[in-house]
This record gives C-alpha cells, sequence and structure tokens, in this order.
C-alpha cells in the first residue's frame, strides 16, 4: 500500500515521473488516451499531468468479489526528446481507490503507486508534405517496472512493444496505436480491476480522429488551438477480456501547454475476469519546457 | 565562425547596439532576420520544438513562427549569428523538414558598416564582409 511503503508527498512525488499505462497520452495535436508519433526536440521534455476518474462495476464472477470500484488516478508521464527521432518516456500512477462490495455493504478504501513504464519512442519514419501536414510512424518498446505496490501492481517487469501513426493534414489529424505488454507474472484473474493485473498479455488498440476547430487558418499570430476529437480505446487480454471504449475529447493547446478533457464510455464488451467499465473521466494539463 | 570582433571600433558598437536592443523576448523589428521554410509543423506544440532549438543557438535573438505557412522568422544577433548550416541544423534537430532557408542580405552591409572596413581589418575576420566591402584579403 502507498500510504505504508510510501508516504503521500512520496507517491505524489512518484507521480511526477510518468502516467499510467492504461492511458498513454502524448501531446502536439496528439489524443489524449493513446500515445501518438510525436515527441519533444532533443534536450528538452514534456510533462503531461492526468487526473482519471474510473467507475467499474464487477457483476461476474465469485459473489463476494462483486461490486463497484471508484479509482481515482493521477497519472503523471515525463517525455524526455534523445535524438530527433529519439525519446524517453516515464509513466507513472498513483491510484485512490474505493471498492464497495454488494455483500454485506463492505466498503474498502486504498492507495498506492502502479508499476511504472519506461518505454522508448523510435521515429522511423517521417514525411512533412505541407506547412502544417505531416505523416509519423513510431516504434516503442520498453518495461513496466514493478512497484510491488500490491493490489496496483502484478509484481513483474513486463517487456512491452507497439507502433503509433500520426497524420496531420490541414485540421484534420488521424492517430493509430497498437501496443502489446507481455506479462511474465500476476496473479490469478479472479479478482482484478485493472488490465495487466492478472497473468494475461494485454493488447491494446486504439484509433483517434481529431479536428482542429479553431482557428480555421494558422497564421503568424496563431497562440493556441482548439481540437474536438473522438478516440476509440481498446483493451484486450488473453485471458479472453475484451472491451472498447469510445472516448469524445475537447482539447486547448497553446505553444508551450496543453488543456485535455475526455469522457470515456463502453461500446462494446466481452468480460468475464476484469470488472466493466462504466465511464472515465479525463482531465489533463501537458507542458513542454 | 570567426568572430568579427578583432577590430575594437566593431566590438563596441557591436555590443552597444545589442544592449540598446535588449535580450530575446519580443521580436526586434530592426534586427537581421534569417527566414526559413519548414513543413510537418502539424500543431502550436509541436512547433515549440523549433523555437526550442533555434534559440540555443548563440547569436539568435528572438524565433517567430508562421504555422499557416510554414515561416521561421529568426531575429538574428549583429554579432557573431550563427551560419546557415547551424539553423538548418536546428531545423532538423527539431524534427521538421526544411525546404528553403534565406540568410540576411542585410548582415555583411550592416557589419561592414559597423566595422568601417576601409582599412580590411574586419574583413579579414569575418569573410561576409569581403564581398560587401570588396576588401581584398
Amino acid at each position: 500500500m502507498c500510504q505504508i511503503r510510501f508516504p503521500l508527498p512520496a507517491c505524489l512525488l512518484l507521480s511526477g515521473l510518468g502516467a499510467a499505462v492504461n492511458s498513454s497520452h502524448s501531446y502536439g495535436q496528439a489524443p489524449i488516451n493513446q500515445d501518438a508519433a510525436t515527441q519533444p526536440s532533443p534536450g528538452h521534455a514534456t510533462l503531461i499531468e492526468q487526473f482519471r476518474f474510473y467507475s467499474l462495476d464487477l457483476d461476474a464472477g465469485r459473489r463476494d468479489a462483486r461490486g463497484q470500484t471508484r479509482d481515482a488516478i493521477l497519472l503523471s508521464r515525463l517525455d524526455y526528446g534523445l535524438t530527433k527521432d529519439l525519446s524517453l518516456s516515464l509513466r507513472t500512477p498513483v491510484v485512490f481507490r474505493r471498492r464497495s462490495y454488494d455483500l454485506g455493504d463492505r466498503v474498502e478504501r486504498d492507495q498506492g503507486v502502479g508499476d511504472v513504464t519506461a518505454l522508448v519512442k523510435w521515429r522511423f519514419y517521417q514525411d512533412d508534405a505541407g506547412p502544417v501536414n505531416t505523416t509519423r510512424i513510431s516504434l516503442l518498446g520498453g518495461s513496466e517496472i514493478r512497484t510491488g505496490d500490491a493490489p496496483f501492481t502484478n509484481d513483474a517487469y513486463n517487456p512491452l512493444i507497439g507502433l503509433a501513426l500520426t497524420r496531420v493534414s490541414g485540421r484534420h489529424g488521424l492517430n493509430a496505436n497498437v501496443q502489446w505488454t507481455f506479462t511474465t507474472a500476476g496473479v490469478p484473474s479472479e479478482g482484478q480491476i485493472s488490465p495487466g493485473m492478472s497473468t494475461a498479455d494485454v493488447f491494446r488498440y486504439n484509433g483517434a480522429y481529431l479536428y482542429r476547430l479553431a482557428p480555421v487558418e494558422y497564421s503568424a499570430d496563431t497562440a493556441g488551438a482548439w481540437y474536438a476529437m473522438l478516440e476509440a480505446n481498446g483493451v484486450y487480454e488473453t485471458n479472453g477480456d475484451n472491451e472498447l471504449l469510445l472516448s469524445p475529447g475537447l482539447m486547448y493547446e497553446a505553444t508551450r501547454w496543453a488543456l485535455e478533457l475526455s469522457l470515456q464510455v463502453p461500446v462494446w464488451r466481452d468480460l468475464d475476469n476484469r470488472p466493466e467499465t462504466e465511464y472515465v473521466l479525463v482531465a489533463g494539463l501537458r507542458f513542454s519546457w | 565562425m570567426e568572430s568579427p570582433h578583432s577590430c575594437w571600433q566593431c566590438s563596441s558598437l557591436v555590443v552597444a547596439n545589442e544592449s540598446a536592443m535588449g535580450v530575446a523576448g519580443s521580436f526586434p523589428e530592426n534586427a537581421p532576420v534569417a527566414t526559413l521554410w519548414v513543413t510537418g509543423l502539424g500543431c502550436p506544440l509541436c512547433a515549440h520544438n523549433i523555437d526550442q532549438q533555434l534559440k540555443e543557438l548563440p547569436g539568435v535573438r528572438a524565433v517567430r513562427v508562421d504555422l499557416g505557412n510554414g515561416k521561421v522568422t529568426a531575429a538574428l544577433a549583429d554579432s557573431n549569428p550563427p551560419t546557415k548550416d547551424q539553423l538548418a541544423r536546428a531545423i532538423v534537430a527539431s524534427g521538421f523538414t526544411l525546404t528553403n532557408i534565406q540568410m540576411p542580405e542585410s548582415m555583411s552591409t550592416v557589419l561592414c558598416g559597423l566595422c568601417s572596413c576601409e582599412s580590411c581589418q574586419c574583413a579579414k575576420s569575418d569573410s561576409r564582409c569581403q564581398p560587401a566591402c570588396s576588401c581584398r584579403v
């Protein structure tokens, strides 16, 4: 538990290192709930602080495990540019959990630091077709690093690989991102709350469309831009669990910071082990320096 | 690039000029300007990469990015401005594609005007003065 192994200030400090595994976000006309093929320039960094509120419902499996879970997660992510095509990303979630059980009106509260994700992003394709237009593809590789802070860790070092594509064409932006996590350890699936907490491998599949609301045309006086976006965020586990969320979002992006808001709602699911997502609220800030 | 400051007269004039104009921040209107044409800027936050990389170069005082047409304007210091190659490398490092770069034509004229090139001493220390001053060095 975070309050036992790490005092709260240490939790918050740790959270300054990165963001959550299951909510990788980026910066710069990048979607809120997935990785994009963008990165800071060499010697510079981007910090993304995100508050995520999860409402989850488990009504399958053991009767004494059924109930509702509310997770308030402070996710931090620090991206650092190593070269023009290579960047390093550290992501850490600090989780505050409230779990109520259907049987016996029991309520449990818990807090802790989830596994840290260290990720290297290598951009291997870039085609800049116009002043704003670009297509970029990046390869992602890294590992989840155990914090040992149960139940927010699966207590293992889990390698992961992925691919991210970002395309900007005028006012339109397209993103696609897939990521596979090879789970090397874990607890039995029954009773898990988040994807990746069991022994199953995790496959995340994401897509996003962004539309620049304003300004209609960029100019030398442009100080920021508003974007509306629609994301599809899927999580499949090799134990058969699969859930797809639809995530409308709004983002304001200035030259050194950005503000983002998103709501995730389920549109399709086939879950036998982990709880069903009722909704997820997301609010975040991105800083570049 | 060699500094043009081997001429004492040149050095003092340039220093005075810089303190009068202040440090980078607002865009200095009378400074020599390099214009770079860049593609793939994507968005305001993406384009900030250019700002960061160019401002790290000695001799770049301010940067203005026009996302609409991909025009990046860099205000340069009168003394020891960055070379064309340095500016180009900074754009590449920032993760974008440079399609064209135009250095300030007035640079050699300004330097030579400040340096009183009759003696050709300044021209010897800065090759940009040579064509403008027609100095034989």
